[in-house]
């Protein structure tokens, strides 16, 4: 089933349809897909880019070499409307490209080419200085879609307060933070709980090819920006209740609750709205008693704000019901892409609860979590991650600790569990972002 | 009417798929009214649930008692996630302890995590674990040799999965490299309950146990 407007279209599906009639509560699981029309108008605001780029001496080597081709890539791909500023930081920060129109190609791969690797790593100073250049370039375009891509592969000490800080001050002025980690070492707390203070998220690249497709991909998602601040809205019946919301695509991971004026409805950031993209959520509703016939199981809204200005605000609205039968029961059949959704819901869920017992030192209660990770994963048909989690498995009880690359592919190829697989296939020589 | 978790006895509405304390699957899982005791209702069916037999009655049962809610409502709290279940330990001082599982299993399958081979639902009674052996007109029910289990150890007649009134038992048969149930090692002729997401280690074989198909235990 789907509707909405001409810019959003919503569709459902239920997990039972129909639901069976029940004389108590039940869970009636809701896959939602939120989809920006792939024929909405883009926006015709230039780009405010900034490129921080860790200059430590652990990038020496061909992860310099490709960030080079892709900060190379990232000018060749803007206009002549847009401002690029680029900076470098180890130690301490250097602006190698003030913030200045993105048309002298030659100036920019220049100074790209100049930057030498060196000393340690400090982000918080990197954050600071690219926060500063986009808020000067701003100056240069007016409005625009402004956009921090960070890349660092080394893990920074005693900034990450400030680090965040400067999250908390980039969501404020609607400059939004994308961290790109490359490598074991860097730390993926604090670099993914920076692009969730800004409403972004962060990326693991798994090998140094794999930059300049990031970098591109990243700008390509730029342009595509329709509307920023999505909300979505959810009101349920009186006795019907939302227990839980997940994010299932394009990327699973929580769903930010906002605060809502209107104790009756429920608000949850969707953030930016791409064009073409869809969103898929999770919903978890506890129906009261419910007999033969249609319920309503919730009323939904999208709200997000326009990049234009003088356009009002916009608002989808879309309302899920299911058909209720007495006979639907226990025979009734599980639709199989909601299942999968729950099961790739839970492995998420378990295995983040497994690092935080590793933290805690609950080493027993990790490894059965995980265990149970991997067995959800291997019935979800996700075979090869199932193998790296058993392999993790295997590491914490023989040496008491998780591997840092291990608790990375785990962490990021369970998020990237709601894409599909044609999306995520590493497909031939070109780089992709996402370690599976 | 809930679910209880046969795993960690977490309690769950009607229609949960996987236990969110433990992650166990609930399919099939019958629900129990308010007072613990099962329904004869079935729950949820998969696509292969539903074409296996299933003794999980054919209509869902009245609850006896007004329904209960036992989620927690969502918080407003930024980056929260809310839990949609209540520990049992919580619904035993409500209900004065009268909880009961009411399930048992009714088949496995078996995940060979060396190779990700997933085995068909089995509901056989006694299933006997091992590799072929022609020659010796050995034929185990599960047989691991095209995952490599004459190198990596696996006797021909390695483990017996036996189902009884209450559940899967495994039984090591004596095997030249020992059967390993969650890292313990099996005494031999010794059944031991088999649960949903076990791991089980033979040789180097690696497998996890799935059991599905839960009925009302009699």
């Amino acid at each position: 089933m789907n509707g909405g407007s001409a810019a959003i279209q919503f569709a459902h599906r239920l997990g039972q349809d129909p639901l069976p009639a029940a004389a108590g509560p039940q869970m009636a699981y809701t896959l939602l897909d939120v989809q920006v029309n792939s024929a909405a108008a883009s926006s015709s605001l230039p780009l405010n880019v900034a490129l921080v780029l860790d200059g430590s001496l652990s990038m020496r080597g061909e992860k310099m070499e490709r960030v080079r081709d892709a900060a190379r890539y990232v000018v060749e791909q803007l206009g002549p409307r847009d401002v690029l500023s680029v900076i470098a930081f180890n130690d301490r920060a250097t602006v190698v490209l003030p913030a200045r129109p993105a048309g002298d190609r030659s100036t920019a791969a220049r100074v790209v080419d100049g930057i030498v690797p060196r000393g340690g790593t400090e982000l918080a100073a990197g954050l600071k200085a690219g926060l500063d250049e986009l808020r000067r370039g701003l100056h240069l375009t007016g409005r625009a879609i402004s956009s921090l891509l960070v890349l660092t592969d080394g893990r920074t000490y005693g900034d990450e307060q400030r680090c965040l800080e400067l999250a908390e001050q980039a969501r404020r002025d609607d400059l939004p933070i994308t961290p790109l980690g490359i490598g074991d070492e860097w730390n993926e707390d604090l670099l993914e709980t920076i692009a969730y203070r800004c409403g972004s998220h962060s990326i693991f690249i798994d090998r140094p090819a794999a930059i300049v497709a990031a970098f591109g991909q990243h700008i390509t998602d730029l342009r595509g920006i329709v509307g920023r601040a999505g909300q979505l809205l959810i009101e349920t019946p009186a006795e019907t209740r939302l227990a839980g919301i997940h994010r299932v695509a394009p990327l699973i991971g929580r769903v930010e609750v906002l605060p809502s004026a209107n104790v009756s409805e429920q608000r949850f950031s969707l953030g930016t709205l791409m064009r073409g993209e869809t969103q898929s959520l999770l919903l978890e509703i506890v129906l009261p008693a419910v007999s033969d016939g249609m319920t309503t199981v919730a009323c939904c809204a999208l709200e997000w704000e326009p990049l234009d200005d003088m356009a009002p605000q916009g608002r989808a609205d879309y309302i899920i019901s299911a058909p209720v039968d007495r006979y639907a029961g226990p025979t009734t059949v599980m639709d199989g892409a909601v299942k999968g959704a729950v099961e790739r819901v839970m492995a998420y869920k378990l295995q983040k609860r497994a690092w935080q017992d590793v933290q805690e030192g609950n080493l027993v209660q990790a490894t059965s979590k995980l265990r149970m990770v991997a067995t959800r994963l291997l019935e979800a048909g996700e075979t090869e991650l199932a193998q790296t989690v058993q392999a993790e498995v295997e590491n914490l009880e023989r040496n008491g600790a998780a591997s840092a690359i291990g608790t990375k592919q785990i962490k990021y190829g369970t998020r990237g569990l709601g894409r599909t697989r044609s999306m995520r296939a590493p497909a031939g020589p070109e780089p992709h972002a996402e370690k599976r | 009417m809930m679910i209880i978790c046969p795993s960690c006895r977490a309690a769950h509405v009607q229609g949960t798929l996987f236990c969110e304390q433990c992650g166990t699957s609930l399919m099939g899982v019958a629900p129990t009214d308010d007072l613990g005791q099962p329904t004869g209702a079935g729950g949820f069916a998969t696509l292969e649930e539903s074409s296996a037999p299933s003794g999980n009655g054919s209509a869902p049962a009245a609850a006896d008692s007004p329904s209960k809610s036992i989620s927690e409502p969502l918080t407003g709290k930024p980056g929260e996630e809310s839990p949609s279940t209540m520990p049992l330990s919580n619904m035993q001082e409500r209900d004065t302890g009268r909880l009961a599982i009411g399930s048992v299993p009714t088949r496995l399958r078996v995940l060979v995590l060396n190779t990700g081979r997933l085995t068909d639902w089995i509901d056989g009674a006694v299933l006997h674990v091992g590799r072929t052996d022609r020659s010796a007109n050995v034929f185990p029910d599960i047989d691991l040799e095209a995952d490599g289990g004459q190198n990596a150890g696996v006797s021909r007649r390695h483990v017996r999965i036996s189902r009884q009134p209450d559940g899967y038992y495994l039984e090591d048969l004596g095997s030249i490299n020992g059967s390993f149930l969650n890292r313990r090692r099996l005494s031999p002729g010794n059944p031991t309950e088999l649960k949903d997401g076990d791991e089980v280690r033979l040789g180097n074989i690696v497998l996890r146990i799935v059991l599905g198909g839960f009925q009302r235990s009699q």
